[in-house]
């Protein structure tokens, strides 16, 4: 074997250039194969498994996926608003243990603003017996108040704090410069902890604040309401863009389910909530297929890359072959010597594989944290790991079958004898 | 007790005309243990097929070849690559070191496929050809006479019964080659090997006590 180790090492360092080239490429096709897996199925995974703190969200009638991609997300266009009866008939069930409403539509410099209830701060729970935590002296908005709370991504990004003063603009997505501000002014009285969740990249307001933010028309009562200062909005006219529902058992699901979900409803309950992005990323499972042949393909190029490069060396290599015979060495070898070549070239390739991986997963998870909030797992375990290195070494070991034949039939006395 | 023996050795080549063209006939041949010869005859007499022959890397059409007792010819390629690599040392007129390894590298090289590789060993032998300085020296990086000295080493550095050389000074000026030829016979001599050396240059024959012409022995 350390016959074989310092053929391979030798003939690696006499042709750097292409072996270098075909590492690099080798490098490629596993960093792309594991990228495509591992991020697909990480991506999955902290979009469908992570801890979100609701088990349903109950809106207008429509697609699940919307709702939940506005209302857990913060991504998409609410589907539309429910009545406030709606929202105490859901509060007020006996199944249901926390219902917190949630009035969205407006945004401030990129980042959502959600209007609800303090209730938010206080008894909703990210994670068993965890709610969200203040930094410093932050506290909650005061319902009555025009107060904000900020999710800690928003604070870090627009460089606000305790005591800065925001203006909602109208609409979410707004081009920057074409944002129509609000005349109502919030004060921050508080930033949440980091919580690696989309919350992070919420503005938190009184959903009070909302009904009664200029322009803001309610319907709830079916007819157009808009609110006066100093009166109070009767209840009739409020409405809710969506509730989010933390159930008080587990039988609630399915009983609520085809409470809110019969025919006739005007209500959908979007339940489990990670099964309607689940589906999503099954609707957009072709994606992945395609990228996945693709990376395959990549795979097949290197390896084609490692046999034209190896091929190419055997002519020059054909003496370097007749001596090692003529010093003893046997065809099968000089045969091992060549697949070791080819295998450790594309082993070395996998192995640099995983730093183009690091890096493709490093700009995936950033963008998919700046967009949503959401934290995808660089180092969770994947069988790609193993399996996609093992692959390029199997493919490596294959490219080097022809070019370790032609080792094997090379004519020692012929050889010998032309120089 | 002959080292070496050969009985009724025929090769030939087929020409592209299908014509058989003879290389090598040898009747009879003997080389005892230890013992230094020479095989002279002009180009093209077949003495590198001889050679060959004789080291395994090709077959006789007919004829026995024994060394120790064994008889090779009966051999498959396999064994015979085995025991060339435990038994014969090789030198060629050009030398054939690997270009991509050092010199200790190379003697290295040629000892790994009959035994385990003896760095001491290989250093040492390296040393008392007086290239104990360039032992890290790659091909290029060497003079013929050195490159040469390197060869020797290798084809020595298994112990082997028998070293084969073929033209051995073909390549290297008059005072390298009385050099490098004294060399090889006085490492040969302590190392106890014997010494079959092809040539067809007479300053090289006549320093052998026994050469024996290819012509004759047909």
């Amino acid at each position: 074997m350390g016959t074989l180790y310092l053929i391979v090492k030798r003939s690696l360092a006499r042709h750097a250039f292409s072996s270098c080239v075909t590492v690099a490429a080798s490098a490629l096709a596993a960093g792309l194969v594991l990228a495509v897996f591992a991020i697909s199925a990480e991506s999955r995974r902290a979009f469908t498994g992570g801890s979100i703190g609701f088990d349903a969200v109950l809106g207008a009638r429509g697609s699940p996926l919307q709702l939940v991609l506005n209302t857990v997300y913060h991504l998409e266009t609410s589907p539309g608003n429910l009545s406030w009866s709606q929202y105490e008939a859901a509060r007020d069930d006996p199944r249901v243990e926390l219902a917190l409403p949630y009035a969205v539509g407006d945004s401030y410099r990129g980042f959502r603003v959600v209007g609800t209830t303090p209730e938010v701060f206080t008894r909703f729970e990210l994670h068993e017996g965890e709610t969200f935590r203040f930094q410093g002296q932050g506290v909650p908005f005061e319902p009555s108040r025009r107060e904000a709370v900020l999710g800690a991504t928003v604070a870090r990004a627009l460089g606000l704090g305790r005591g800065s003063r925001i203006r909602p603009e109208h609409g979410v997505a707004v081009p920057a410069g074409h944002a129509l501000e609000h005349e109502e002014e919030f004060v921050v009285v508080g930033v949440l902890e980091p919580t690696n969740t989309p919350s992070d990249r919420v503005i938190w307001i009184p959903i009070e604040g909302v009904f009664r933010m200029g322009g803001h028309v309610l319907r709830g009562a079916g007819e157009e309401f808009e609110a006066e200062v100093g009166e109070a909005i009767p209840v009739r006219h409020k409405e809710v863009s969506a509730v989010l529902i933390k159930f008080a058992g587990p039988q609630a699901g399915f009983q609520l389910q085809q409470k809110f979900n019969r025919a006739g409803s005007t209500a959908t309950l979007a339940w489990p909530i990670g099964r309607s992005i689940a589906e999503l990323f099954d609707k957009l499972g072709w994606v992945n297929r395609v990228l996945e042949l693709l990376s395959y393909v990549v795979c097949l190029v290197a390896a084609a890359g490692i046999l034209a490069s190896l091929t190419n060396t055997m002519n020059e290599r054909r003496l370097e072959f007749a001596i090692l015979r003529a010093l003893g060495a046997r065809r099968r070898t000089v045969f091992a010597a060549i697949v070791l070549e080819s295998s450790a070239i594309a082993g070395l390739g996998a192995v640099l594989g995983f730093a183009i991986y690091a890096i493709l997963f490093f700009v995936v998870a950033y963008l998919v944290e700046e967009r949503t909030g959401v934290i995808v797992q660089l180092f969770e375990f994947h069988p790609a790991f193993l399996l996609a290195p093992l692959g390029m070494v199997f493919l490596g070991a294959l490219a080097g079958l022809l070019p370790a034949w032609k080792a094997y039939s090379t004519d020692v006395a012929t050889n010998l004898s032309s120089v | 007790m002959a080292l070496l023996e050969i009985h009724g050795l025929h090769r030939a080549y087929r020409t592209a005309g299908g014509e058989e063209r003879p290389v090598v006939r040898l009747e009879a041949y003997s080389l005892a243990e230890g013992e230094q010869a020479a095989l002279a005859g002009p180009s093209g007499s077949g003495k590198t097929t001889l050679l060959n022959l004789i080291a395994g890397i090709l077959r006789p059409d007919a004829g026995r070849i024994e060394i120790s007792g064994h008889e090779i010819t009966g051999m498959s390629e396999s064994e015979r690559d085995r025991f060339r690599a435990r038994n014969l040392g090789y030198v060629f007129q050009s030398f054939h070191l690997l270009g991509g390894y050092d010199a200790l590298e190379n003697v290295l090289l040629g000892m790994s496929f009959g035994s385990r590789p003896d760095r001491n060993h290989a250093r040492t032998l390296l040393e008392r050809l007086g290239l104990g300085e360039r032992l890290g020296h790659r091909p290029g990086e060497m003079s013929m006479g050195q490159k040469q000295r390197v060869a020797l080493a290798r084809a020595l550095a298994n112990r082997p019964k028998l070293v084969l050389a073929d033209e051995p000074t073909g390549n290297l000026d008059t005072e390298n080659a009385e050099i490098a030829l004294g060399l090889l016979r006085e490492v040969c001599r302590e190392e106890g090997a014997a010494l079959l050396l092809v040539s067809h240059d007479p300053a090289v024959l006549e320093t052998f006590e026994r050469v024996d012409r290819l012509e004759a022995l047909r």
